[in-house]
């Protein structure tokens, strides 16, 4: 494995050696040229040079993030204002926290019905799809030929079909094993699209585990499966998890299907039930985003905790053939 | 091992393709008909004849540059900025990620309250800054705005996806290689020419065709910000193909496009499986 592989992001703690790595090589850049007399002066000149290029880097981190990060900040103030953020100019600092936003919310819809709704299709893909993407991760990471790499290709061609060119099909096809208004029906169209990138961030840490494992395994009498159980996934636990909460957040954000084959309003799932909040006449758009960030925080909180082997599972598996 | 996987992709990948093809040749109503007339090719040659479908694939080419071009230059640029080691990253880090992160849906819903006509934020500040002249700028309502409207909250939402990529990539450009540019002399933007960008070729084509593929499927914030409107400004092709079957009822006319879809998905997608797979070989 000596492949010129870009390096995942493997924590801050690796992204910190690998900086050190630029600051070094920024460090020799400009070490002054050993040799001319006017070198004192240019070494003055290249700190103060190095002084203002910092403070530039700080002041358009700083920008970017504040531009980036806005949106985020706004739901959250607007979350907060009471009435019908009816006012102008914006209030960009909220002035009296109405915290009662957030109880109105759950009576106004039935958004606890929903987010439980959202939970079971959540849980429910992630469920499928490890279960179908682990076997056949292991199995595209250890063997090779051709019904491997076919596959391989065809997982990935799924990965890239626009949902609505499948919601067709799958409508006359839920139609026939009557899947058609039931969350079962979603989390079986939501794992279409979560197994193959589950798939190809699992066979990327698969591929990290050393082979010697399995036949150390296979010799001490465990079955191919049983290496994959006992040795393979403990091994690769954090990108088995990473992998997990992939499916989660995929089935957690997973409108298109629901709102076209959910028809009981009971069934809803969180995003249709916020959609079809917001396009109401009258909309009110305070309670709209007091919904909104209960329905960002689930997935928000999962990232955040996994996002290093998320991140690092979705470039390694995307890069890699 | 892998039978559970391939079967389960027989079931719903490949049967749903058969079906797509299949419906594409006949004249599907809205009825489901079981046996419904064969019309071979007229469906295609409806679509090749249809000025709505080259309006939607122009749509869909504004909107795949716009995409790409601004989650590559916002990924690069912000995956420039945390490669410097500099005070409070892992914070800066979470804040430039967290985009991502959100439902798409909840994304929308933000980005429709600040681009909102009367009360939004946008509005406001454009026009405190004296870019625009009036503070009521009807971003979804405007055909000629609609897809900046689209593609900005697109954009926010994708861009984290690009910066992790191309983070990686600059984190494996070899380290001598600076080194000798710097006894070289050269300054910054020499060393981003020629070390860094090249040392990101291959992250790089991957990471366009995976932003191509995305926004040709780039659907949930199309859908629920403009539904393809305003005056078919943001509709796409994915978004014709799910009106023409659900608004419309053209089964037929819908799977006809939808194979279209798929088979420059297809394309992309054997272009994409080269480029990795020769990259696997040269390793």
């Amino acid at each position: 494995m000596s492949q010129p592989r870009p390096e995942p992001y493997a924590g801050p703690r690796a992204a910190g050696a690998g900086h050190r790595n630029g600051a070094r090589a920024s460090a020799a850049a400009e070490r002054p040229v050993p040799g001319p007399p006017r070198a004192s002066r240019r070494r003055a000149g290249l700190a103060a040079w190095r002084a203002a290029r910092r403070g530039l880097l700080y002041a358009v981190t700083i920008v970017v993030c504040m531009v980036v990060g806005f949106p985020i900040y706004w739901m959250v103030t607007s979350a907060l204002e009471p009435g019908n953020l009816f006012n102008f100019p914006p209030r960009f600092f909220p002035s009296h926290p109405a915290w009662s936003n957030f109880t109105h919310i759950f009576t106004v819809n039935p958004l606890g019905h929903w987010l439980a709704n959202s939970l079971f299709v959540a849980g429910g893909t992630m469920i499928c799809s490890l279960l179908l993407a682990v076997h056949a991760a292991y199995g595209l990471s250890r063997f090779r030929g051709r019904a491997v790499d076919g596959l391989g290709f065809l997982m990935l061609v799924g990965q890239m079909i626009p949902v609505t060119v499948l919601t067709i099909p799958f409508y006359v096809l839920f139609r026939q094993l009557h899947l058609i208004d039931t969350l079962t029906g979603i989390v079986v169209a939501t794992t279409t699209f979560s197994v193959p990138m589950c798939l190809w961030m699992l066979r990327g840490f698969f591929d990290g585990v050393p082979r010697e494992l399995d036949e150390a395994a296979l010799t001490d009498g465990c079955t191919r499966l049983g290496a994959l159980y006992r040795v393979i996934l403990p091994s690769a636990l954090p990108g088995v998890v990473a992998a997990a909460i992939f499916g989660f957040m995929l089935g957690w954000n997973e409108f298109f299907f629901a709102s076209t084959f959910l028809s009981t309003e009971t069934k809803w799932v969180a995003t249709v039930g916020l959609v079809t909040y917001m396009s109401q006449y009258f909309v009110e758009w305070s309670a709209l985003m007091a919904t909104a960030f209960v329905i960002t925080i689930v997935p928000a909180i999962l990232f955040m905790v996994t996002q290093r082997y998320m991140m690092a599972g979705i470039t390694q598996g995307a890069v890699k053939a | 091992m892998m039978a559970p996987t391939v079967l389960w992709t027989l079931l719903v990948l490949v049967y749903p393709v058969g079906v797509t093809l299949r419906n594409s040749l006949f004249n599907v109503g809205a009825g489901f008909d079981p046996h419904p007339p064969f019309v071979g090719l007229a469906n295609y040659a409806a679509l090749v004849a249809d000025p709505i479908f080259w309006h939607s694939v122009r749509v869909t080419v504004l909107f795949a540059l716009g995409n790409l071009l601004g989650s590559f230059g916002l990924g690069l640029v912000t995956a420039m900025l945390l490669h410097e080691r500099l005070w409070g990253r892992s914070f800066a880090r979470a804040v430039l990620l967290l985009p991502w992160a959100m439902p798409q849906v909840a994304a929308v819903v933000v980005w429709r309250w600040l681009l909102q006509v009367q009360y939004g934020a946008v509005n406001y500040v454009l026009w405190r800054l004296h870019l625009v002249a009036t503070p009521s700028i009807q971003w979804l309502v405007k055909p000629s705005l609609g897809l900046y409207a689209v593609l900005a909250a697109t954009v926010w939402w994708q861009y984290p996806i690009a910066t992790t990529f191309l983070q990686a990539g600059i984190q494996s450009v070899p380290v001598d290689l600076y080194e000798a540019a710097g006894i070289d002399g050269a300054n910054g933007w020499q060393r981003f020419r020629h070390v860094t960008w090249p040392g990101l070729r291959h992250v790089r084509n991957i990471l366009l065709l995976m932003l191509l593929f995305w926004s040709l499927g780039q659907v949930i914030i199309i859908w629920t910000m403009t539904a393809g409107g305003p005056a078919r400004a943001t509709q796409t092709l994915a978004i014709l193909v799910y009106q023409r079957a659900f608004s419309d009822f053209q089964f037929g006319s819908a799977a006809a496009l939808a194979t279209i879809v798929l088979a420059v998905s297809l394309s992309i997608g054997l272009l994409y499986y080269r480029l990795t797979l020769r990259t696997a070989q040269e390793a």
